[in-house]
């Protein structure tokens, strides 16, 4: 194997190259500025054997099925709260629910048809969940190239590897929108070329064959979403892979200032006339206050107990938990449930003392805002620098996709972060990634 | 009972041709237990055309109509007309009633935070706190809020015993068996801390139109300390939302004639009953309720996204009076 590995090492140059030249990027903001830069590829991959990758499919399936049978309640009768199991703080309050989402069941009864589910293995060699990415995750196209051109670059290499092949991205997420389209095309939605990920919705549109679009080339009109084509024609849509956020997917229904959205689309698809994928609303399961229930919701629907654990977390809006963070403020990492893209994360022990107070005020007036997590120690990585391998914090972003059934890619995007003093590997503060390898007997 | 008759035409006139405008319009008034729509005629000038307009709800289970008008114009009107019977005054629905879509319990809490329009800031934390309410804490595990002791309790306001111009602000108390849902266990400890928070509200607000927009919030109007019936509206929900009562707002049209109003609805144990808190008084059988939502911006009488059309004006006018009784 390592010999392999070190073939493929030969070529990250060359891959690389061929990445920028593919225009595989990503859009990073860095005070207050927007800024697109290349996504460096780590030629050594990350390996997953076949009975581990079998446990995290079968934890990931669960998770996954429990989180779509949450928005589907949340969104209509709300039993969970009604039972006790999640405080309705937690929802109501929360910046992702959409009160606008009330009542509308999308096709098939599935919200959350792409999730990017983030993972960080300990130490002790457990799988922890860091959080779920249920909107619009984005990065499978990065790992699907990656193989695309280190099978090109160093074909030997591929030969004799038990490797299950990642490039069936496409056929799983094909089959995925096939089943909730409700007739008509499929099409991707992007803002356009100059969206950040402009790279992955050209590649998954020509990959899956479906339209690419933009919003000026759909309308709606009589309860119905229609494709215009090149030459004047109207062609029925139903299904949308949507690469816009919900507040500007129609700005007859969210925000009116969007340009891109198509006004409404959400009335269309209220009257099950077209399926959005991911639906709208899914933010209420995917905050970082909300993480901290997905356990029980597990147990609450499916009545199973979660395979994967969450990383021990602590929701300071229970008093004794606020004790404990109190009392182990130093040793812990804090959250801002409101943020995302590895921003309002800070860690205790880094914190000056009369920042310390600071945040130990505002923890205590607003409660519900902060998480609070044990520091993982995670297993490094490898990783390439100036042609020696160099050990970094990594994570791995798992794609789950709901179709007929639950499907787990059997790969995924690895993500490492470059600076070897941060923990946080998240692609927005601009780390590089790695191919992930899952093998089979 | 009163049968009312209502009017509510808009205009807009553009300064250049619109090419192709989408309309929302939420303007036929909602059913509930309080009011029955007895007829509507609705008409739209450009006509979308057949299929140009759709039928629907919100989800707030508020009726709506929307289409796209692709006939190029320089004005559009819409215009509604019909007949609403009030069937009582006490209470606009009950929890788990006949009402859509957030009659329901499990929808409560979507009025119970604060939300978009209606979140205070320092201005109205500090005006709540004066007013010597008590606030819900912080449940110390298990489900949602607890329960901070009885209403009453603390208080530092002088409990009113009657209402000038509101004959029927007694009965729904009494018609409130159930504590129920509401943070306020006690059905008529909760109407008791809408209806002094409104008296105060109408001591310490003025009315003057023009002193803010239709995007100005809560705690910004109460920074004016005036404004209009949105305004009102918007700040007593939010304290009625800090003191623990679910509140919601709603649009409608009201007796006489002019522009639309709003006023609120307090969760009373199991019963949303209706405030105004602009004129002081419980809304009673002159008002019509179009629907409702978490603050403004949840139920616009319409809303409209154009191609073309340079600058704008717009026209509201709206006329409800009361249908003589039959001899």
């Amino acid at each position: 194997m390592d010999l392999k590995v070190s073939s493929l090492a030969q070529h990250a140059d060359k891959i690389n190259g061929l990445l920028a030249r593919y225009g595989v990027r990503f859009g990073i903001y860095k005070n207050g500025t927007f800024k697109e830069q290349l996504f460096p590829f780590d030629p050594i991959p990350r390996i997953i054997g076949p009975e581990e990758f079998a446990r995290l499919e079968k934890g990931l399936k669960q998770r996954v099925t429990a989180l779509n049978l949450f928005l589907k309640d949340i969104y209509s009768r709300k039993l969970i709260i009604r039972d006790g199991a999640i405080p309705e703080d937690f929802i109501f309050a929360s910046s992702g629910y959409m009160a606008e989402c009330e009542g509308a069941l999308p096709p098939k009864g599935i919200y959350s048809h792409i999730s990017g589910i983030d993972l960080v293995k300990g130490k002790d060699g457990e799988w922890y969940i860091l959080e779920d990415n249920l909107r619009v995750p984005s990065g499978a196209s990065y790992p699907m190239i990656a193989r695309e051109l280190c099978r090109r670059s160093s074909p030997k290499t591929f030969q004799t590897l038990c490797l299950e092949d990642n490039r069936d991205y496409a056929a799983l997420l094909k089959r995925t929108m096939d089943h909730v389209n409700v007739g008509g095309h499929t099409v991707i939605l992007t803002p356009g070329r100059y969206n950040a990920a402009y790279f992955e919705h050209s590649y998954l549109a020509e990959k899956t064959g479906a339209h690419l679009v933009t919003g000026s080339e759909l309308m709606v009109e009589d309860d119905r979403l229609y494709y215009m084509t090149a030459d004047g024609k109207k062609e029925r849509v139903g299904a949308v892979y949507r690469r816009i956020s919900d507040e500007y997917l129609d700005p007859m229904a969210f925000n009116p200032e969007s340009l891109i959205g198509i006004p409404h689309l959400y009335e269309v698809f209220r009257k099950g006339n077209v399926a959005l994928l991911n639906a709208p609303g899914n933010g209420v399961a995917d905050d970082k206050g909300i993480y901290y229930f997905v356990p029980r919701m597990i147990r609450y629907y499916l009545k199973e107990e979660p395979i994967l654990q969450n990383a021990p977390t602590y929701l300071p809006f229970y008093k004794e938990d606020m004790d404990y963070v109190l009392a182990h403020f130093d040793q812990l990492v804090l959250k801002d449930v409101a943020e995302a893209g590895g921003y309002g994360v800070v860690f205790g022990s880094s914190m000056t003392k009369e920042k310390k107070a600071d945040f130990i005020t505002l923890l205590k007036k607003e409660p519900r805002r902060f998480i609070a997590q044990e520091v993982i120690d995670f297993q490094d990585l490898d990783i390439l620098e100036g042609g020696e391998a160099v050990p970094r914090k990594a994570d791995l972003r798992a794609f789950v996709l709901m179709a007929d059934e639950p499907l787990v890619w059997k790969s995924g995007l690895t993500r490492f972060s470059r600076d070897p003093d941060s923990f946080i590997v998240n692609s927005s503060q601009g780390g590089g990634f790695k191919d992930t390898w899952v093998l089979y007997q | 009972m009163t049968t009312l008759h209502f009017m509510y035409r808009m205009e807009i006139d553009h300064t250049e041709t619109v090419s192709r405008c989408y309309f929302t319009i939420k303007c036929i008034p909602r059913e509930d237990e309080r009011q029955h729509l007895e007829k509507i005629r609705l008409w739209l000038k450009p006509h979308p055309g057949g299929a140009g307009y759709s039928q629907g709800r919100d989800s707030f289970g508020n009726r709506q109509i929307y289409g796209c008008v692709t006939e190029p114009h320089r004005k559009f009107v819409f215009r509604a007309e019909g007949e609403v019977e009030i069937l009582q005054t006490g209470y606009v629905e009950r929890v788990g009633g006949k009402g859509t879509g957030a009659g329901q319990a499990e929808q409560i809490g979507i009025f119970r935070y604060p939300h978009g329009k209606c979140v205070p800031g320092e201005g109205l934390e500090s005006y709540h706190r004066s007013l010597g309410l008590m606030m819900p804490e912080h449940a110390g595990g298990g489900s949602g809020l607890a329960i901070s002791g009885h209403a009453g309790g603390g208080s530092g306001l002088v409990i009113p015993g009657h209402v000038d111009g509101s004959p029927d602000l007694a009965s729904p108390v009494c018609a409130c068996p159930d504590a129920g849902h509401s943070l306020w266990g006690d059905p008529d400890a909760a109407f008791q801390v809408c209806t002094d928070l409104m008296h105060r509200l109408h001591q310490d607000f003025s009315y003057v139109p023009g002193a803010t927009q239709v995007r100005t919030t809560a705690e910004e109007a109460w920074g004016l300390r005036k404004g209009v019936c949105q305004d009102y509206a918007h700040i007593y929900i939010t304290l009625l939302r800090m003191s623990g009562i679910p509140a919601r707002y709603v649009c409608g049209l009201i007796a006489g004639e002019g522009a639309s109003h709003a006023w609120v609805e307090a969760l009373c144990g199991d019963r949303w009953i209706a405030f105004d808190p602009t004129n002081d008084c419980l809304a009673g059988d002159q008002y019509i309720k179009l629907g409702h939502g978490r603050d403004a911006d949840d139920h616009g009488i319409n809303r409209g996204i154009m191609w073309g059309g340079g600058l704008q004006t717009q026209k509201i006018w709206a006329q409800v009076e009361a249908v003589p009784a039959d001899p």
